[in-house]
């Protein structure tokens, strides 16, 4: 049995290979050029989102997209499957056609912890005056919203960090860092998708070396290493 | 086979690590759903707070609180500084957040585990109060003290339908109303004001526990025993049988022959009187000093002494309450209110005007008849309101027997309890986050209770429960109460006196509002609102501040006594007397099935989850019991057999028993723990119809059952180590301000004298703080041992309960332990409390044997602990001097619906992870958060009270805040003459510092400073003497 230990490398490589082969890629489209978000105007890495091949890794992938040269990946990565929702809501019908603001539907974002997901009665402020015949879609929003006694839609959750981190969009909107950098350009996708590995390296890439925004002035030393400390983030 | 097991999983990890890297779905992560709102709430945003101001329901006090609810479920509640105690919260007010998530709650009405329709469960309710009332049978109401809205409804009801109202608790205050009564004429209680009282002598009033007033004594107890508020501290003299939560602040522990507390009352009044010159001194002239000293034990000279301190210093006489309940209990009361008017105190530390109502008070004589009237078959209904005769009721009364014979029994409660028959029908209150309602106790004093959260399970309101009665049963309005005008004669042509009504204010309310809410809002509006301005806006200002706090002013009555009562006679006998005093959590039984209460130690035994008897070490001796052994009790009304624990703080000739366990039906955490102590107890009254439980002797005799007992903390004494440090009294008064260390030594010491002579003090490089180093001071002297802040930190943090058999293998997951030390004994026996939680030391020694650095220092001078980093080597725990240190041995689980009181800011640990306390890091960084928002440092008012237990503290004696701000509120406390760091001679360089207790007459040995373990060798220390389970 002395050949065992290379059976089940190859057995590993090729499992490996064939999981990168079935993986579907996160493809992201190139933006728009102009600037859709008022509050997201300074991109960290606009100049560095490339096309993507469709045989890219995601962990290419996520290193060709959101990471300007000098930042590194940590290991792992985005979801090789592509989430669907109760309703294929389509963020850049939104978000780009139209021209909202994330935070018109995400408005904890700048305010507290988490910035949300809007309550079904946000949605139908608009969807009241909007023909829903023949869209299927908007059709099923109705049957959830139901004069406002429906259930609440189950969105799957995309960006699902782990129950002991906490994390607090407010800092960070606050602190001048785009939706875009954690998020993706999501005004460009359907549904959305998670591109972000969203693991502690990948936090901390961003803690050590983003830029801080001007108030901290001759604290920023002092800032940065808050940042690094393990209790400003775990809880 | 050449392939080992450690090429395997090198192989096979290999494997896995390229699979993950290639495409990584971490198969631990489960598809999690984000269910938004589908109309939101006023106001909410997913992850912040909502905090409503609102009345605690855990008794009839209701003291303000306020509620912090996240995402619709309230994970908190802590006192309301609008209140007019401010904040604070007692022990078992926190016990309301676990009360709502009880998972043993019934679903709507309910009968036998059958559930109802509200509707029909209301029908037959009137159905039956119509056939007892045709049939010549009572309606009737056993129930807690229940006061404002409530009352005033139950009133009107009571009106109109000949509802005979009993409310009657077993910690109850019928014996001190009375007293009031006979000696004031009024039917309320004085008001405590405790602040400025050089000297308090109490006869067993348990006002730093259980008793009713408690919070606001607490508050003013705190100021008294501080230095700095008058440069005095308060002399405590506690004349009463057993050393309990208060009693063990005494600086002087009297306690007289058993039943003879009247005695020492009656001399002390008498030589006070003749000391000041008191004008009624005929009053006292039959009371033989000699006779007096004689049958208490007390010696004259003492008595003396205590007659000097009460006349010499500005005072307050303190009534017996629960923990001296004998025959004479009236009595008793009525000399301590003619003490305090030999000692000028009337109106200004016993205030009336600012004074205290619970309602209708009926005494242990008047439930009595009411169940005797039940089992002769004359109770057609009995509606139970947050009563339990079953268990509170002398055994020998056989309350379920009587309970039996009431052709319709209707309860208010969530949970059946040991007075729940098989013919009940529960009729589930809700808890008192969910629901309307208010408390008026304090003259000018009203909270107002509102929803924090959505009832759990479906449940009405008492109050919208008698609403949809009075409805059903169509009952008339009642009608307008008038008054008699007067009219001098002559001045009108046809009668000499006129029928007028009363103002709205004292107009009945009737039955026509719709719901109880809009009842409590016309109530208020009527007798709370003072009619200036737009009602709605006032009422919206209440609804923010939880209630209207305008406490009246303070004033005087005369006393009006014509005789004084006669000297008593002890309780004859010559086993040991017995008596039976409440446990500080679960009060008189109503919290047992409430897992926090059970799991708290008591802070005299620090045993938990069971009953216990408390004996004098020396009688421990004398009976020849082991530390395993059983005793059991004995008196005329019946036997138990339970554990016991060798308190010093016990006559030799008593025997102490726990009331609050011993139930048989009272849900999952409730049941079958320990022993009721009131098969003991005969149904001897004292003059107000009071249950009189100091009156019998009891045998005590070795048992070979096995004993359940056993003290968390198990040492006594501190072995001559200074760790709970006490300083003179006088000293500290001498003292009221002044530098770090003028009285106890405070500075770390160098461990190694050779780098000393080196000029280095430290191994370690000092760490940096440059913004924050969060601190705390814990004045021990103020501290009372009460358990609120564990209360509170357990709520808090998401800490475990773990039950009986972990506790007793040391496995209490409590962040804070209380450390109590008992030495002494007599009249000066010394009992210190202290939190000991983590000290978030500098030179940590936790930190640098971490294999995998999850624990380290931050910047804000936190001692972090990093729990998913942590593999469970417990080095840190063993390293600890502090033993702060916790391991989860367990991943523990709690009933289904009491997940929802998790507190979702902090993690919920599982097993094989180290935890501790953070300081309550969420807190601290939620605080820091708000306050970067507008670029600024936080500033000492938002830190002070900060954390749970610095919120919860009910005298305020734990304080918190930023070391680096000098002219903080911890930075001054750390600058006291008291101060000092625990064990500070390991120069670990504490983020805490406590203040030494001052007590009068310390012992010169347990005066000094922490120093170097002071010179003896432990060879020459006394061994313990300690007897535990």
């Amino acid at each position: 049995m002395r050949s065992l230990p290379g059976v089940a490398l190859v057995f590993a490589l090729v499992t490996a290979l064939g999981v990168v082969a079935g993986c579907s890629t996160n493809a992201v489209a190139k933006p728009a050029d102009e600037e859709i978000f008022p509050i997201g105007s300074k991109n960290l890495a606009p100049n560095t989102i490339v096309d993507i091949p469709m045989s890219a890794s995601p962990l290419e992938i996520d290193k060709m997209t959101f990471f300007p040269e000098g930042l590194s990946v940590a290991v792992g990565d985005v979801p090789a499957e592509v989430i669907t929702q109760p309703i294929a809501f389509p963020h850049s019908k939104h978000a780009k056609d139209m021209g909202m603001d994330c935070q018109y539907c995400h408005s904890g974002a700048r305010k507290g912890q988490h910035a949300g997901v809007p309550p079904t009665q946000v949605c139908m402020g608009c969807h009241n005056v909007v023909a829903s015949d023949g869209r299927p879609e908007l059709e099923k929003l109705k049957a959830f919203w139901a004069d406002g006694k429906g259930d609440p839609i189950p969105w799957v959750k995309v960006h699902d960090l782990p129950d002991f981190v906490y994390f607090n969009h407010k800092r960070h909107v606050l602190g001048g860092v785009q939706c875009q950098e954690c998020h993706g350009q999501v005004q460009e996708m359907g549904v959305d998708q998670r591109v972000a590995s969203l693991k502690m390296g990948w936090c901390l890439d961003c803690h050590a070396q983003h830029a801080l925004d001007d108030s901290y002035g001759t604290q920023q030393e002092l800032r940065r290493s808050e940042l690094k400390d393990c209790w400003t983030c775990h809880k | 086979m050449d392939l080992n097991r450690r090429d395997f999983l090198k192989t096979a990890s290999i494997a896995s690590a390229a699979t993950a890297a290639a495409c990584s779905i971490d198969p631990r992560t489960p598809v999690e759903h984000y269910l938004p709102y589908v109309q939101v709430p006023e106001d909410e945003l997913p992850g912040t707070a909502t905090y409503f101001s609102t009345a605690c329901g855990e008794c009839a006090s209701g003291c303000g609180i306020v509620a912090r609810a996240k995402e619709g479920r309230v994970v908190m509640v802590e006192g309301n500084p609008d209140w007019t105690e401010g904040r604070g919260l007692c022990t078992r007010g926190h016990f309301a957040v676990s009360s709502a998530y009880g998972p043993e709650r019934v679903n709507g009405p309910t009968r036998g585990g059958a559930t109802l329709e509200w509707d029909a469960a209301t029908q037959e309710v009137v159905a039956a109060i119509k056939a007892a009332q045709s049939a010549g049978k009572q309606v009737a109401w056993l129930g807690q003290y229940r006061t404002g809205s409530l009352d005033s409804i139950l009133s009107d009801f009571a009106a109109a339908t000949g509802l005979r109202r009993v409310h009657w608790e077993a910690l109850g205050v019928e014996s001190l109303l009375a007293a009031t009564r006979q000696a004031f004429g009024v039917s309320t209680l004085p008001t405590y004001e405790l602040a400025g009282a050089q000297v308090i002598l109490s006869f067993g009033l348990d006002f730093l526990g259980t008793a009713y007033g408690s919070m606001g004594m607490m508050k003013g107890w705190s100021a008294a025993k501080n230095p700095n508020s008058g440069g005095f501290v308060t002399r405590l003299v506690c004349v009463e049988p057993r050393v309990g939560i208060t009693s063990a602040q005494a600086d002087h522990f009297l306690p007289p022959n058993p039943g003879t507390e009247l005695a020492v009352a009656l001399a002390v009044a008498r030589i006070a009187a003749d000391k000041v010159g008191y004008a009624n001194a005929g009053l006292l002239a039959g009371v033989d000093v000699a006779a007096a000293s004689q049958l208490s034990g007390i010696t004259q000279e003492k008595l003396s002494e205590i007659a000097g301190w009460i006349t010499e210093h500005p005072s307050v006489v303190l009534p017996g309450g629960a923990a001296n309940a004998g025959t004479l209990a009236t009595d008793l009361a009525v000399v301590t209110y003619l003490l305090n008017d030999i000692c000028g105190n009337i109106g200004r530390s016993v205030v009336f005007g600012k004074e205290q109502s619970y309602g209708p008070v009926s005494s242990y004589a008047d439930a009595r008849a009411l169940l005797e009237d039940a089992r002769a078959g004359k109770i057609g209904v009995l509606f139970i309101d947050g009563a339990n005769p079953v268990y509170n009721f002398p055994t020998s009364d056989n309350a379920a027997q009587a309970l039996d014979a009431v052709d319709f029994l209707v309860q208010f409660a969530n949970e059946s309890d040991d007075s729940t028959r098989a013919k009940s029908l529960l009729l589930p209150p809700g808890s008192s986050l969910e629901h309307w309602g208010d408390a008026s106790v304090t003259t000018g004093v009203n909270t107002l209770q509102q929803p924090a959260m959505t009832p759990l399970k479906s449940s009405r309101s008492v109050g919208d429960t008698l609403l949809a009665l009075a409805k059903a049963m169509a009952l008339p309005e009642p009608v307008a109460r008038q008054q008699l005008l007067l009219i001098p004669l002559g001045n009108s042509p046809t009668a000499d006196s006129a029928l007028t009504d009363l103002p709205p204010s004292a107009q009945p309310m009737g039955f026509a509002h719709d719901s109880f809410r809009l009842y409590v809002q016309e109530r208020w509006k009527r007798r709370v609102y003072d009619g200036n301005g737009d009602f709605d806006a006032w009422w919206t200002g209440v609804r923010q501040s939880g209630g209207s706090f305008k406490p009246a002013a303070g004033g005087a009555l005369p006393l009006a006594l014509a005789t004084t009562p006669a000297m008593p006679t002890a309780i004859a006998g010559s086993d040991l007397a017995l008596v039976i005093f409440p446990s500080p959590t679960l009060g008189d039984g109503r919290h047992a099935n409430r897992p926090w209460a059970q799991e708290l130690a008591d802070p005299i035994s620090t045993t938990n989850w069971t009953s216990w008897a408390e004996l004098n070490p020396k009688t421990v001796e004398r009976l020849g019991l082991g530390v395993t052994d059983s005793v059991t009790v004995k008196t005329t009304s019946g036997e138990i057999t339970l554990g016991f624990f060798g308190s010093p703080g016990v006559r030799e000739d008593t025997v102490a028993v726990v009331l609050g366990n011993g139930h048989e039906n009272m849900g999952r955490f409730g049941t079958g723990r320990g022993v009721s102590p009131m098969k003991l107890v005969s149904t001897a009254t004292d003059s107000a119809g009071a249950l009189a439980t100091y009156t019998a002797r009891a045998s005590v005799s070795r048992s070979d059952a096995t004993s359940d007992f056993f003290a968390l903390i198990g040492n006594l004494t501190m072995d001559g180590r200074p760790i709970a440090m006490a300083v003179s009294a006088e000293e500290a008064a001498a003292h009221p301000t002044g530098k770090a260390g003028e009285i106890v030594e405070i500075e770390e010491v160098p461990w190694d004298r050779r780098l000393e002579e080196q000029g280095i003090h430290d191994f370690f490089p000092e760490p940096q703080h440059p913004t924050y180093r969060f601190a705390m001071a814990i004045d021990l002297n103020s501290c009372t041992g009460c358990m609120a802040c564990v209360a509170a930190c357990g709520m808090e943090n998401n800490t475990p309960f773990v039950g009986p058999d972990q506790s007793r293998r040391g496995r209490v997951m409590s962040w804070i332990r209380m450390d109590r030390f008992m030495e002494g004994e007599g009249e000066y026996v010394d009992v210190r409390h202290m939190p000991s939680l983590c000290q978030q030391c500098s030179h940590a020694p936790c930190e640098g044997v971490c294999p995998v650095l999850a624990t380290y220092h931050n910047l804000d001078g936190l001692n972090a602990m990093i729990y998913n980093r942590c593999v469970g080597t417990r080095y840190c725990a063993n390293n600890c001097p502090y033993t702060a240190r916790r391991f989860n041995y367990h991943t523990w689980t709690w009933p289904e619906s009491m997940y929802l009181m998790l507190n979702p800011d902090v993690s919920v640990r599982e097993m094989g992870v180290m935890e501790k306390c953070t300081f309550c890091i969420q807190r601290t960084r939620a605080v820091k958060d708000s306050w970067r928002d507008v670029h600024e440092t936080v500033p000492d008012a938002a830190l002070v009270s900060l954390t749970a237990c610095a919120s919860a503290c009910p005298t305020q004696s734990i304080t918190f805040g930023n070391a680096k701000d000098a002219s903080g509120t911890v930075s001054k406390q750390f600058q006291s003459p008291r101060a000092y760091t625990l064990l500070g001679e390991l120069n670990t360089k504490p983020g805490i510092r406590y203040l030494a207790k001052a007590r009068h007459h310390v012992p010169a040995e347990k005066a000094e400073g922490p120093g170097h373990g002071g010179g003896e060798t432990p060879a020459e220390a006394e061994p313990a003497e300690h007897k535990e389970g």
